[in-house]
C-alpha cells in the first residue's frame, strides 16, 4: 500500500549574501540582494508501508527541506505531496495523530522536567487510550531500557538516553509513518546501535513506515532496504542499496599484500593504481577484468594476501556526487 | 478525551517547570521590591517641599500606594512571553508544535498561567496583605468588594498582556534579529501601562491618544482599581472595555500569525 506519494516537488528559498567587511554590512544594511535557493528541484518518488528508506546527501542538499514538507512544516513551492491520503501543508489533527516526526537537534521534551511528564502530555495531546499508552509505554520503556531514567529532569541526561527518551514521546500514539532527522548524530558507538537495533525492531514489529535521514552510512547499511540519494536537491539514485553496488560500481578493488618488497614498476602495467607502498598495493579494475588480472597478479608477484572487494558505498556515493556536480 | 485535558495537562507541567527554580522564584519576588524602593524615595524627595501637595491628581499617600500597587500588578502582568514565542519562531522549535495536534496559542497560553500561577497567587497575596496594613494604619475599613473587582481587573489585564504579547512576537516572522526590539517595546509598553508611574504624569493630550489604545487598561486600570481611585461605575465600563480590547487584540494577533505564519512555512509574503 502506497503511504507517500511525492511527484516532481520543488521548494526555493530566498537568501542573501554578504561580501567581506563594514563597508559591505553597511551596503547590505540598506540594501540586500535577494537570490533564489532552489532547496529541491524536481523530485518524485514514492514510498510503500512498511518500508525502511533513507534519505542521504550532504550537507544542504535538501533532505530535511524535504522531510519537512513531508510533513507540513514547509509548503512545497510547486508540484505536489500526498501523505497517507493527506495533503501535508493543509496540517489537518487528523493527519498529525498519524506519524511522527524526530529532529535530533531538536527536543520536544521539557527540559526541566522528567521525560515521563512530557510522554503523558503527548497521550492527552495525541488522545491515546489508557490501555493503549501503558501497553506502549511498557514496550517501548523495555526495548530502550530507560526505566531508571524516566523519573530524572530531562536536562540532567546524557544525548543518548535523551534520544532513547524522545523516541518513546513521539511513537507513544503508534504512529503509521515516522520520520527521522538525523537520529544518531553526535551519540556514541554503543548507543547508535541500540537506537539502530531499535529502529529495525520496531519497523519489522508494527510495519511502520519510517523515513530516515543521516549521515552515517551504518545507519543506512544496517537498517534501510531502500536508498533515495538526493544531491544539490536533485534525486540522483533511488532503489536497493545492493543493487546500487550492482548499478554503479562497474569496478572492484583488489587489495594486495606482498611477502617481499614490491616495485611501483613491477604494478605500473595495471591501470588504476590507487595506493602503492612496500609491502602492500591496491588496484581499481574493471569488474569484467578482476578474473585475469588477479590470476595474472598471482602468477607475477610474491603475493601473501589477495581480497577482492566492492567499492565501499561512501565512496560510492561520493563519486557519484561529484559526477552530478560535474555535469 | 477533550482537549481540556490536554491543556489542563499543559497548565499543571507549566507550574510544575516553574517550581523547579527555587532560587529563581525567591529572586523574582525579591526584585519586586526594589522598583518600590526606588519609587518610594523618589516621590518622598518630590513631594517633601509640599507634603500637601497633589501632582498630576496624586496626593503623596496615593502616589505611594499606586506605586506599590503597580509595581506588583506588572509583575503579575507583564510576562515576558513574546521573547519565547521570538525565539521559537527564529530558531524553528515552532516546527514541534506545528506537527502534534495543538494549537500553539493555546499551548502557550495554558504553559504561561502555570508558570505564572504560584507567583501571581503570591503577588495577590502580598497586594491583599499591603491592603490590609493601609486600612489599619487609616483607620479605615477595607472593602473587600474593590479587592475582588481588582481580582477580575487584573486577570483580564493579563490574559490582554498576554494577547499583546502574541502579537508584538509575530514581528519574529519579519525580523530575525529580534532582541533589542523586544528590550524596547517591553520598556515602552510597561511605561505606557503605568507600570513605573500614573499615565496621568504625560498630560492630557498622551493620555487621550492613550484611550486608544489597551496599555492603560492592564497596569495602569488595575492598580487604580485597588487604590480606590476610580469609582464603581468606572471600574465596571473599564472591565468591559478590557473585554472588547481582549477580543481586538485576539482578532488583530491571529490575523498577524496567519500572515506570518505563511511566510514561515514559506508561502512567500
Amino acid at each position: 500500500m502506497e503511504i507517500i506519494a511525492v511527484k516532481e516537488l520543488s521548494k526555493s528559498f530566498e537568501y542573501y549574501t554578504k561580501e567581506l567587511g563594514v563597508r559591505n554590512s553597511i551596503k547590505n544594511l540598506l540594501f540586500r540582494k535577494t537570490l533564489i535557493k532552489e532547496a529541491v528541484r524536481d523530485i518524485s518518488f514514492r514510498i510503500d508501508q512498511g518500508e525502511f528508506v533513507a534519505f542521504l546527501g550532504p550537507n544542504g542538499a535538501g533532505k530535511t527541506t524535504t522531510l519537512k514538507m513531508l510533513s507540513g512544516i514547509l509548503h512545497p513551492t510547486s508540484g505536489s505531496v500526498s501523505v497517507m491520503g493527506y495533503n501535508p501543508s493543509e496540517r489537518k489533527n487528523e493527519f498529525k495523530r498519524k506519524f511522527a516526526i524526530v529532529m535530533g537537534q531538536k527536543s520536544q521534551l521539557w527540559w526541566d522536567l522528567p521525560a515521563i511528564e512530557s510522554i503523558l502530555l503527548n497521550k492527552y495531546i495525541y488522545q491515546v487510550e489508557d490501555v493503549a499508552y501503558r501497553k506502549s509505554l511498557d514496550e517501548l520503556t523495555e526495548l530502550l531500557q530507560v526505566h531508571h531514567v524516566m523519573n530524572v529532569q530531562v536536562r540532567r541526561l546524557s544525548l543518548g538516553e535523551r534520544m532513547k527518551l524522545e523516541l518513546i514521546a513521539s511513537l507513544i500514539h503508534k504512529p503509521q509513518l515516522l520520520f527521522l532527522d538525523e537520529p544518531t548524530i553526535g551519540l556514541d558507538i554503543e548507543t547508535q546501535k541500540k537506537v539502530r537495533d531499535f529502529l529495525k525492531y520496531y519497523n519489522e514489529q508494527h510495519k511502520t513506515t519510517i523515513v530516515l535521514t543521516s549521515h552515517y552510512m551504518k545507519d543506512i547499511e544496517d537498517l534501510c532496504s531502500r536508498l533515495i540519494l538526493i544531491s544539490d536537491g536533485q534525486l540522483i539514485y533511488d532503489g536497493n542499496l545492493k543493487e546500487m553496488n550492482g548499478a554503479m560500481n562497474q569496478t572492484k578493488v583488489i587489495k594486495l599484500k606482498f611477502t617481499e618488497r614490491v616495485k611501483l614498476e613491477q604494478l605500473q602495467t595495471y591501470a588504476g593504481i590507487r595506493h602503492a607502498e612496500d609491502y602492500q598495493a591496491t588496484l581499481e579494475i574493471p569488474k569484467e577484468q578482476v578474473n585475469a588480472v588477479s590470476r595474472e597478479l598471482l602468477a607475477r608477484l610474491p603475493i601473501e594476501d589477495i581480497l577482492i572487494e566492492d567499492i565501499p558505498v561512501e565512496e560510492m556515493i561520493v563519486s557519484m556526487y561529484q559526477r552530478k556536480r560535474a555535469q | 478525551m477533550s482537549s481540556y485535558e490536554t491543556y489542563n495537562r499543559i497548565f499543571k507541567l507549566g507550574m510544575q517547570s516553574a517550581l523547579e527554580y527555587r532560587m529563581d522564584l525567591i529572586f523574582s519576588l525579591l526584585s519586586a521590591f526594589f522598583p518600590i524602593m526606588i519609587q518610594y524615595f523618589i516621590w518622598s524627595a518630590v513631594y517633601a517641599d509640599n507634603p500637601d501637595q497633589a501632582y498630576f491628581g496624586y496626593s503623596y499617600h496615593e502616589m505611594i500606594m499606586y506605586t506599590i500597587f503597580a509595581a506588583f500588578t506588572t509583575r503579575i502582568v507583564m510576562t515576558h512571553v513574546e521573547h519565547e514565542m521570538a525565539l521559537d519562531i527564529k530558531d524553528g522549535h515552532l516546527n514541534r508544535y506545528l506537527v502534534r495536534p495543538i494549537n500553539y496559542f493555546s499551548y502557550r497560553f495554558f504553559n504561561l498561567i502555570g508558570q505564572k500561577m504560584f507567583f501571581n497567587c503570591l503577588m495577590v497575596c502580598a497586594i491583599f496583605a499591603v491592603l490590609i496594613c493601609y486600612s489599619i494604619y487609616n483607620g479605615t475599613p477595607m472593602k473587600l468588594e474593590r479587592f475582588l473587582l481588582f481580582l477580575a481587573a487584573v486577570i483580564l489585564a493579563f490574559i490582554l498582556n498576554m494577547l499583546i504579547s502574541y502579537a508584538i512576537a509575530a514581528i519574529a516572522f519579519w525580523l530575525s534579529e529580534i532582541s533589542y526590539f523586544f528590550e524596547m517595546t517591553g520598556l515602552f509598553v510597561i511605561i505606557i501601562s503605568g507600570g513605573m508611574f500614573p499615565v496621568d504624569i504625560f498630560g492630557p493630550w498622551v493620555n487621550a491618544m492613550l484611550d486608544y489604545s489597551p496599555f492603560k487598561l492592564t497596569i495602569y486600570f488595575a492598580a487604580n482599581v485597588v487604590s480606590g481611585r476610580l469609582a464603581r461605575e468606572e471600574i465596571i465600563a473599564g472591565i468591559g472595555m478590557q473585554g472588547l480590547w481582549i477580543i481586538s487584540m485576539y482578532i488583530l494577533s491571529r490575523i498577524l500569525w496567519r500572515i506570518g505564519m505563511k511566510r514561515y512555512l514559506g508561502l512567500g509574503g
